[in-house]
Order: C-alpha cells, then structure tokens, then sequence
C-alpha cells in the first residue's frame, strides 16, 4: 500500500491542478499579433474594425510569438484573427503543399478551418537597399547592377542568410560575386548600413528606416523575390459581422501608408491603438475611440496582478505536489533517485523550448505559463523535502519509532516539523526562480512583467524595458523577505534555540 | 522477561550481531558492556524493535509478533535522552499518550516528582535544559506508559562526572522503586558494577562471558576480559 500512496497523491495533486486550469473559457474574439511593430498595428486594426461592426468582446494578444507560435494557436483555436503575408505562408507555414496560387493557398486554409481575406493592399517584400549617396556614386539602379561591384560587403537578417530562398537564392539567380554576407538582427542591419560599417542589406518594403535614412531600393529586375501580400488568417467559424469587418479592410492600405504607419509607432513612439481607430475610421466610417492609454502605475498595477497569479496558482500547485514527492523520495530510496532525477531533467529543458513544445496541448496564455513554472518549481521544493527529511538524526527516528508512534505519526509529529525550515527554503528559492521565469510567459501571450520588457526590446525603448524589470526584481526581493519571514514562523521555537546555541 | 534464541543480525556482508542466546529475567536489571562497535547497542535495538534479527525473540513469555504492541510496554532511553528539539519537555513526555487520546497529564507530575524534575523545566525546549536534565525528561518519556522493561543505551555517557554520579544514584533507585526490568548499556566497567551483578561482556558481536565483576576477575573466560578490566583500572 504504501507504494500506492504518493502515486495516488500524484494523481490526486494532477486533477488538483486540471481543476484550476479549467476555468471557463468566455465568450470573445481573440485578435494576435507577432513580434514586429508592423504586425502589432495591424493587429489593432483588426481589433478595432471587429469591434466597431459587432457587439463581441474582441481582445488583442499583443507580441504573442513568432510565425510558428501564432499559427499553431490559430489553428488549435486559441485565437481567431493575425496578420500575415502570403509569402510567408507560401514559403515557410505551408512549404511544400500546393500552394502557388490564391486558390491552392485558400484550399489549404480552408482545410485547418481558416479563411483569408483580400491583399489588404500593400506588400512587405524583400528588397536590396543601400545608402543614397553610395548608389548615386555606384550608379546602381537593380539588383544586376551590383554585378559589376564585387567588393560589396552584405549585411542581412540571419533568417535571410540561413533560408534556402533567402542569400544564396538570391546570389544564384543574379550570378551576384560578392562573398562577404554577415548575419544580424534586422533592426541593427539598418544602423550597420548607416555607419557604413556594411555596404547594402535586405530591408522589407514598409520598414519605416527606408524613409528614414532615404534608401535606394534597387529592382528586383529578373523577378526574383517572391510577393508578400499582408492579409488577415481568420477562422472559419468567425461571426459573419466580423468576417466582413475584415474583408472591408482590404485594399485599403497601400505600401507608403503602412510604412507612414511603422514610422510612427517606431520612431515616433505613438500607441498602435491610435493609429488603427484612425485607419478604421478613415477606411470603415466608424468612429472608433482608441483605448485610453493606462497611466503607468495602472499598468504597472495591472501587471502585478497577472504576474502574481500566474505565479501563484504554479507556486500553489507545486507545493501540493512536491512535498508529498519529497516525502515518497525520502521514504523509498529507489523510487527516490528516480524522482529525484526525473524532477531535475525537467529543470534542464530551456525554458523558452518548453513554452512553445507546450502549446498544441495547452494553447497559449496563462495555462502553459502556469505549467511550466508549476514544473520547474517541483524540483528545488523536492530536493529540499527529501534533503530536510533525510537529514533527521537517526537517534530522534529510533527514539519516536521506540515510542511506538506510527510511520504516519511519526511523519506528523516528528519529521515534518524537524524539516520544515529546510522545506520552506526550497519553497522559497521555487518562488523567487518562478518570478523571474514568469516574464518570459509574455512570449506566449500570458502577460505579466514580461509584456513591457517584450514591447520595450520591440520599439527599442529602454524605459519600456526597465517598466517590467525593475518591478520584477522588486517583487522577487520581496518574494524573498516574505518567505525569510515564513520560515522564522514555520520553524518550530525550539528548533530557534537549538540553532542560537 | 526476554528469551533471546540465536539471535543475529548482519547488513549485507557486515556481520554485526553473531548468534548469541540469553534470557533477561523479570524484574532483574542486565548491563551489556563492551568497547565500540562490541554490538551491545545492536543487542539493545533488537530488544527494543528497532532491528530486525535472525532468529527467534520471544517478549513476555511469547514470540514478538506485532512490534508495535510490544513497544508500549518499553521504554527506551538513549544517551543525551534523544528527545525532539521542537517540542517542550512536557510536550515531549506526553506525546505518545496524546497520540493515543490518554490524559496523562497527572501521571507527568508523580514522575517528576521521582526524578526531580521543576515545573518550570518542564515547560522548557530541550536546548534550554542541561545534559541531566534531559536525560531525566527522556527517562520520564519513557516511563509514561507504565512499561515492563527499560531499555537504557549509555544513558549516562554524555554526562559530566558528578551529574552523572547523582543521576546514576537516582536511576537505580527508579529502577528499583518501580520494579522494572532494566537493560543497560554502557562501556563504563564501574558503571556496569554499580547496576547489576549480572553482567554481559561482549566484542566483535559475539558475547565473551556472562556473569558478575567478580566472576570476571577471578574466572576470566578469555584474555580480554582481564585485558578489559585493567584498562578500566588503569584510568
């Protein structure tokens, strides 16, 4: 029987947990938006034109992931509308199905429960730019022109280079001699390109930089780069009122907005929600309030409050779970190294993977935030049960057993409290590790902390940045102290003065 | 009281308890002495069921078939008086009998009286009492539930000499007053002679020779008993 025990305490703590995760999904629309500023305003922009047309709920995941995290959870369900472009689609999401044409690409769709609308009237292709003055002086006007300059020194997106239509299609399709391509960050390529540390780059058509630093975009003259027509995915299933709030939506930016658009959240630094309740007023008629902005301790507010529930429901969770685990490591040393050794594997899977591995079971949001610190909390308060019971004088374990109490009240009476000050300290280094942590479930839609630090990194803005981490170093300090404080309480006073002698 | 038959008990290949047979008469008090490692202690933690040994133990005129039963009519006490440092003295003593729902809250004041236990020490943590005090709170402990036997492990070894000296007086006199059978351990030859005459000398896990100081100085049954006794004489 006693074998039985932990394993149905395991089960037990698991519908425990199920049961918490099960809260009612509610009724909304659920717009998503990747990692890019451009993807963000349009977002927004589907936000607000569903809204404006129908009396739903529409909520926008902001910064929710990256292609492939928006596209699982749009196909799971978890969300209903993003903003893609063909190219994309074509080329990565759905790479080797048949989808050359609008047809084949709307089948294929229409085969995961999706739907697409009308090119919303603007492209975001590939290009190759370089600064104005060097191509007057080259007198470079396309792609074959470069022909002529070997020397050249390419600074691209990493995506760019590794992709197989990306560098070294580019190269073949042109006969292009240069050698010298550096991967990057996008967004730095542009200020590489400006110091003149590099001599040309991959820039996307809307990047609001081309304005900004007045690049020469060179023609693509043998039609070599595929067209990325932004479109929104929605689910089938969408309400007709807002399937048509969307297709009203096409053809109604063309490429010089959109780049007017990224110019002004990116480097002008205005709220993406303002921009689109003036472009759904503009294009739908609607008068669309934009969301007052949150002062910053609302926000700040708001965030303490998703951070700590998310933290709080996996701390909770685990607690339940690994103590019980502790005690049945401590009890059976076999079953214990497995435990043990099971618990601290899943400490080494990075974090980051496991977030995304969890997504087609969990969808998004908080439920596999909360799952993934509820697993990455089991190990410090595991090994510390099993440290703090295993570390009890064999004399006081003869001397209750002598007494005749039984495992159960020996347990109770005499084990548990000698460990308790050990336990508590792994509860508390759980808690704080799960503070930290809990920042990075805003790459998956979770909130908390996270979000500014995401939107800050995005819009490069330091004080965005500092608006989650420094409030996520505070509440671990005093995650920190209030767990100093629990311990003093939960150690019993005896075992005070045995430590003051 | 106990009838130990080829009683044995070995970890893996470590042998540390050889087949060895003896009975502990009721009412009498036995001393098993030896150097460390000798298995007095391991005897001692088979009586008390705290070792599961090879061959037959019989309790009470009976083989031991549920330890848990038997363990009640014991009490065992080991040296510093092994109590539990999160609970009060009193706490400590009433434990076993709030675990069986038993109000033994007089029983507590009649045995401090024997051992001469204050009020005020009983409402103390382990850490704030001295060595004699705690070893008389866990002789109170184990003396709780009325039991036949007392299992003593060196329960005055961590003592200084004259605590020691008066507690040793006082033991002997519970022992007595209570007429308990008593099972002493200790490495103390001097210590050993002012319990009992009836002595156990053992080493290497096996018993060496049985009988009275006397017995081992006149009639040594090997050269190490005598070797014992002058080692002792010589400090």
């Amino acid at each position: 029987m006693t074998g039985l025990q932990p394993a149905f305490r395991i089960r037990f703590a698991l519908s425990l947990l199920c049961l918490l995760f099960a809260f009612p999904a509610q009724a909304q629309i659920k717009v998503a938006s990747k990692l890019f500023t451009e993807s963000v305003i349009l977002g927004e922009i589907a936000r607000s034109a569903i809204a404006s047309r129908t009396d739903e709920t529409v909520i926008h995941a902001r910064e929710l992931g990256g292609t492939r995290v928006v596209f699982n959870a749009i196909e799971a369900g978890e969300i209903d509308v993003y903003a893609d472009y063909t190219g994309t689609l074509r080329f990565e999401t759905l790479a080797g199905e048949d989808v050359a044409t609008d047809a084949g690409l709307r089948a294929a769709l229409a085969a995961r429960g999706l739907k697409m609308t009308a090119s919303l009237g603007f492209s975001n292709n590939y290009a190759i730019a370089l600064m104005p003055d060097l191509a007057a002086e080259l007198g470079v006007e396309t792609i074959s022109d470069l022909r002529d300059h070997p020397n050249l020194v390419f600074g691209v997106a990493s995506e760019f280079l590794d992709r197989a239509d990306g560098w070294q299609a580019l190269k073949a399709a042109y006969d292009l001699p240069q050698t010298d391509a550096r991967g990057m960050i996008h967004d730095l390529a542009y200020r590489a390109l400006a110091s003149g540390q590099t001599d040309a780059i991959d820039a996307y058509t809307t990047d609001p930089q081309i304005a900004q630093y007045d690049l020469k975009l060179l023609r693509d003259d043998r039609g070599h780069f595929p067209t990325y027509d932004a479109v929104f995915i929605y689910r089938a299933d969408l309400p007709a009122a807002a399937q048509a709030a969307l297709e009203a939506l096409a053809g109604s930016l063309d490429e010089a907005a959109m780049q007017q658009l990224n110019m002004r959240a990116q480097l002008g630094g205005e709220a993406e929600a303002v921009l689109a309740a003036e472009i759904v007023s503009e294009v739908l008629g609607e008068t669309v309030e934009a969301a007052a902005q949150k002062s910053r301790t609302a926000r700040i507010w708001q965030r303490t409050k998703e951070h700590l529930v998310l933290v709080g429901i996996a701390l909770s969770a685990a607690l339940v779970t690994a103590i019980p685990l502790g005690i049945a490591a401590a009890r059976l040393p076999r079953f214990g190294s497995i435990i043990l050794g099971g618990v601290g594997i899943l400490q080494t899977i990075p974090s980051l993977a496991l977030f995304v591995v969890l997504i087609p079971f969990m969808g998004i949001g908080a439920v596999p935030t909360v799952f993934a610190l509820f697993l990455y909390s089991l190990l410090p308060i595991v090994r510390n049960t099993h440290a703090g019971l295993s570390g009890i004088a064999p004399g006081l374990l003869d001397s209750a057993d002598a007494l005749g109490l039984s495992r159960g009240a020996r347990l109770r009476r005499v084990e548990l409290p000698l460990a308790a000050p050990t336990i508590m300290a792994g509860v508390k280094t759980a808690a704080v590790i799960a503070v930290g942590l809990a920042t990075l479930g805003a790459i998956i839609g979770a909130g908390g902390y996270g979000q500014p630090i995401l939107t800050g990194i995005r819009l490069a803005s330091t004080p965005l940045i500092l608006e989650g981490a420094i409030p996520a170093a505070i509440l671990a300090l005093i995650m920190q102290w209030l767990f100093d404080l629990a311990e003093r309480w939960i150690t019993p006073r005896g075992l005070r003065l045995r430590q003051a002698a | 009281m106990y009838s130990l038959q080829n009683i044995s008990v070995s970890y893996g290949t470590t042998i540390a308890l050889r087949p060895v047979s003896m009975e502990v008469e009721p009412g009498k008090t036995l001393v098993l002495i030896g150097p460390s490692g000798s298995g007095k202690s391991t005897l001692l933690r088979v009586m008390a069921g705290l070792v599961t040994p090879e061959g037959v133990l019989a309790f009470g005129g009976a083989p031991v078939t549920d330890w848990q039963r038997v363990r009640r009519r014991i009490g065992y006490v080991i040296q510093d008086g092994g109590l539990f440092p999160h609970l009060t003295a009193r706490e400590n003593i009433l434990l076993m009998s709030r675990e069986l729902g038993l109000d033994n809250a007089a029983r507590v004041e009649e045995l401090a009286a024997l051992t001469h236990l204050q009020q005020d020490q009983l409402d103390r943590y382990p850490a704030e009492l001295s060595g004699g005090q705690r070893q008389r709170v866990g002789i109170v402990r184990a003396l709780m539930l009325d039991p036949d036997v007392l299992l003593l492990d060196e329960p005055l070894s961590a003592l200084d000499p004259v605590i020691r000296a008066g507690l040793a007086d006082e033991l002997k006199n519970i022992i007595g007053t209570l007429k308990k059978t008593a099972v002493l351990v200790t490495h103390s030859l001097s210590e050993a002679r002012f319990f009992s005459d009836r002595l156990v000398l053992m080493r290497g896990g096996a018993v060496v020779q049985e009988g009275s100081y006397a017995d081992f100085e006149a009639r040594p049954a090997d050269p190490f008993v005598t070797e014992f006794i002058d080692a002792e004489r010589k400090l």
